[in-house]
């Protein structure tokens, strides 16, 4: 047992672990097998089974007794341990293949006699084209997966019709986990391809994480599910769950961040904690393997080919200085992009005013001069020149201004999104600013809260806006254009994830980020956050759930350069997860 | 272009200066019956090897128009094919090293570089170049035409197709939408694909010289390309001017100079 990690999974420094190394550590569970707290079934001990896959080897099963089998595939036989669960009619186990990398674990469909096989292995080599268009070699660590459908052969008896299936039914559900490990878990199945994923347990911050899954329907209640964490552990994590009595049997492999192997299998209960409406056709897409689609696509994939999304592979580290030379060369504002095509309209409901801006516990004053509906002066308290910019404003609710502008000269460049509630003077500021502790060419951003100087209003003394978890749960399809729309699930007080969706509606490649939210009035929201470890744009937007829009910025810098954009969207509340009750501090758990 | 529809005297079949494919193997066809029908009724004491000399060498001339028409109409075929499969970077080859592509308002020169520009560049990112079906009426507007030389040839083909260009976008939900075939702003064009081809001599496979795509009509309004290469990495060597456009500038200045006329005379009339 350990403690719980701090460090948040995308930040973390994974050892590129050798396949040398990787085969070291498997020898340890060669003789053991899979280890299970459960203890596990006997099911298939003394019995011999053949598993014809359409897609893949025959499988020659003989099992000794519960954790001893002898295995014939590609027409070698292997001799070793396995472990194996039931759950109803469906036995599960898993092996590896003795002195090899490689594993399988099989899902048997007793009542129908089908089956689900999922091989598995390191070190495989395998190489992806990124979206940048590099070619990369994934890492030894990460778990490659391949499925193979496939039935028991029965004497006599002809080979069944039907087959388990990747499927989209399970697209929406969200779950909350509790494994015979003690290990806790909520996990959001709102892709087709992907999962959105809360370590309850494993991690002291509470973010949601993202990875690629494939989802393999049984029957109505009973699905066999899988996620590797690309990019993060490349640890695996897969298993069948019965949707009515809301039970797990499955299997967690890989290494995790202290480089030591996990192999056990584990029985974990659950409970639903809410459903996203998926907008897909219903058995379509998601029959069909999804693969990163390219203009030249080859015809057939290849084996283990997942859509997996690794953005940090193309986001080149940059310097502060770095950042900073291609911003004196050009900062530029307020740029039309395809992301604001839906955009709100600008507001004049500053121009003409004058207020000051006082922010709490020794923040910043700022005051300001609105002479046009596009520019303002503002000048520091503790300076004495008063700064001419550009600047854009929404009325984001009534009587709301909600506008953002460049410090002028600033280094790093830096700019402000500002809430000011004309009806009570509150103020919100998100500053932000290029560069964090890990690259120059990433935002940095921060709320501060206030109050402002304006005529006629005398402002609270104790009232602020606040740090919210009100959409915590809560899913938003956003329509930047006609040709763009992401899903926003915010699965924790201190992330939220975006998903694609793709033409027939189903949704697919997603990722997620630390965000912050702040509440400025009942269902009016700033959603803050950057890209972390992705490509360093920071989104700061303002969303009105009354009436179903969101406005507000984009803040990125790089080689071109610094950027404060427009960001825009109609939307649609998706769904809800009822999750909030997981969150928030408490005594940390240790972890497996 | 000396074209073989001059030498059957079918000039006046269309105005356009086209006739369709069909219609010239119908014209083919034709001919081909009325020589085979010639020794019939030739007049004795006529020799008839000059017939069969003629009706041969007519035949053949038929017959290597017919490979031509064939094989050129296989070349665009081909090419539409590696356009509908992505395979954008194999079809420059199928172009003159100093062919050229007409689209969108730009010329793009040159295989290995505006060619390659186009196809490699502007139409995989925008994942230009789907093959839609055509309307029933379109298939009849096709046309090959070919020099007596047999060295060069025109050919018209109506074409549907999916365009489009990259969302502009500071974020990275245009690049995961790529993963999916999404992040573009997608249009559907219709309209005729003008080919003009070229061949060293009989034998030799038929290039590209120039390809101009001819719009008609397209699902949005694409705008035309404003900015030549490099201004525009994937811009065009030229940008050229619709016949609207030119009007819209001929008449925009025959109307300046009729404005400068009248202020002229005024001037003139106040001075006298």
């Amino acid at each position: 047992m350990s403690h719980p990690i701090n460090i948040p999974m995308h930040r973390f420094k994974y050892t590129r672990l050798t396949s040398s190394q990787i085969a070291e550590k498997l020898k340890a569970f060669a003789e053991s097998g899979p280890v299970c707290r459960s203890g596990y079934t006997g099911e298939l001990s003394g019995k011999s089974i053949r598993i014809i896959t359409d897609n893949g080897p025959v499988f020659d099963y003989s099992f000794r007794d519960k954790q001893h089998l002898s295995v014939k595939v590609d027409g070698n036989t292997f001799t070793g341990t396995y472990g194996a669960l039931t759950l109803k009619n469906m036995i599960f186990f898993s092996h590896m293949i003795p002195s090899e990398q490689r594993g399988y674990n099989v899902f048997i469909d007793q009542n129908a006699s089908l089956v689900t096989i999922i091989e598995v292995w390191f070190s495989g080599g395998r190489k992806e084209r990124t979206m940048g268009g590099n070619e990369i070699i994934i890492d030894d660590r990460e778990v490659q997966r391949q499925i193979y459908y496939g039935y028991i052969e029965k004497t006599g008896q002809t080979a069944p019709e039907t087959r388990h299936h990747l499927t989209n039914r399970i697209e929406g559900k969200g779950m909350y986990w509790l494994q015979d490990t003690g290990i806790e878990t909520l996990e959001f199945y709102s892709s087709v391809v992907s999962t959105n994923f809360v370590e309850l347990t494993r991690l002291m911050d509470e973010l949601g994480y993202c990875s690629p899954s494939d989802y393999v329907l049984v029957n109505d209640n009973m699905f066999i599910y899988n996620r590797t964490e690309c990019e993060l552990s490349g640890i695996f994590t897969s298993y069948a769950v019965d949707l009515n009595t809301l039970t797990q049997v499955g299997v967690r492999l890989g290494f995790n961040e202290r480089d030591e192997l996990e192999y056990y299998i584990f029985r974990g209960a659950g409970k639903i904690v809410g459903e996203l409406t998926p907008l897909g056709p219903f058995e379509k897409k998601g029959n069909e393997p999804m693969f990163p689609q390219t203009a030249d696509r080859p015809a057939s994939p290849a084996k283990g080919q997942r859509m997996a999304y690794r953005p940090a592979r193309d986001f080149i580290h940059m310097t502060d200085e770095e950042v900073h030379e291609a911003a004196l060369i050009s900062t530029t504002n307020f740029t039309h992009t395809d992301m604001d095509v839906n955009n709100m309209p600008f507001s004049d409901i500053l121009a003409g005013k004058e207020f000051t801006l006082r922010f709490d516990r020794g923040g910043p004053v700022i005051h300001y001069k609105v002479e046009e509906k596009f520019r303002l002066r503002y000048r520091e308290d503790k300076e004495s020149t008063w700064y001419e910019v550009e600047y854009r404003a929404y009325e984001a609710d009534d009587d709301l201004a909600w506008f953002s502008h460049l410090l002028v000269d600033s280094k790093p460049r830096t700019s402000l999104q500002i809430a000011l509630d004309l009806t009570n003077g509150l103020t919100t500021c998100i500053h932000s600013q290029m560069g964090t502790e890990y690259y120059g060419n990433e935002v940095s951003y921060y709320a501060i809260f206030g109050v402002a100087d304006l005529q006629g209003i005398n402002p609270p003394r104790y009232l602020r806006h606040e740090l919210s978890d009100d959409l915590v749960g809560h899913a938003w399809s956003w329509t930047y254009s006609n040709n763009m729309t992401s899903m926003h699930l915010f699965t924790a007080p201190n992330s939220h994830s975006w998903t694609i969706y793709t033409a027939d509606q189903s949704l697919g490649s997603q990722w997620c980020a630390p965000s912050l939210l702040v509440k400025v009035r009942n269902g009016v929201h700033i959603l803050a956050e950057c890209e972390e470890a992705c490509n360093g744009s920071a989104m700061i937007v303002m969303i009105n759930e009354k009436i179903r829009h969101d406005c507000g910025f984009s803040f990125q810098g790089g080689r071109e350069g610094v950027r404060l954009n427009l960001v825009g969207a109609i939307g649609r509340h998706i769904g809800y997860y009822d999750i909030k009750k997981y969150f928030g501090p408490k005594a940390a758990k240790k972890g497996v | 272009m000396d074209t073989s529809k001059n030498q059957s005297g079918l000039k006046n079949e269309k105005a356009t200066g086209r006739r369709s494919f069909i219609r010239k193997m119908g014209t083919v066809m034709t001919t081909g019956v009325v020589v085979s029908a010639m020794p019939a009724v030739a007049k004795p004491g006529k020799p008839n090897d000059i017939s069969s000399e003629t009706m041969i060498g007519e035949l053949s001339e038929r017959i290597a128009i017919l490979e031509a028409e064939k094989s050129i109409a296989g070349i665009y075929q081909n090419y539409e094919s590696l356009l509908n499969d992505g395979n954008y970077a194999q079809i420059p080859e199928l172009f003159a090293r100093d062919g050229e592509c007409v689209y969108n308002g730009g010329v793009f020169r040159g295989r290995d570089n505006g060619l390659d520009r186009l196809y490699n560049i502007r139409f995989r990112n925008g994942l230009t170049g789907k093959k839609l079906d055509l309307t029933p009426d379109c298939q009849d507007r096709q046309s090959i035409d070919m020099s007596k030389d047999h060295l060069s040839a025109l050919a018209v083909f109506p074409y549907a197709m999916q365009a489009g260009s990259p969302m502009v976008a500071d974020g990275v939900l245009v690049k995961m939408a790529r993963l999916h075939g999404g992040g573009i702003n997608k249009w559907i064009e219709t309209g005729m694909c003008e080919l003009s081809l070229t061949r060293k001599s009989r034998e030799d496979a038929w290039v590209i010289k120039r390809l101009e795509y001819r719009t008609e009509s397209g699902s949005i309004p694409a705008s035309t390309l404003t900015k030549v290469f490099p201004a525009d990495p994937e811009g065009p060597d030229e940008l050229v001017y619709s016949p609207v456009q030119v009007v819209l500038v001929i008449g925009f200045s025959l109307g300046l100079f009729y404005n400068t006329c009248l202020l002229l005379l005024d001037q003139i009339s106040f001075m006298l």
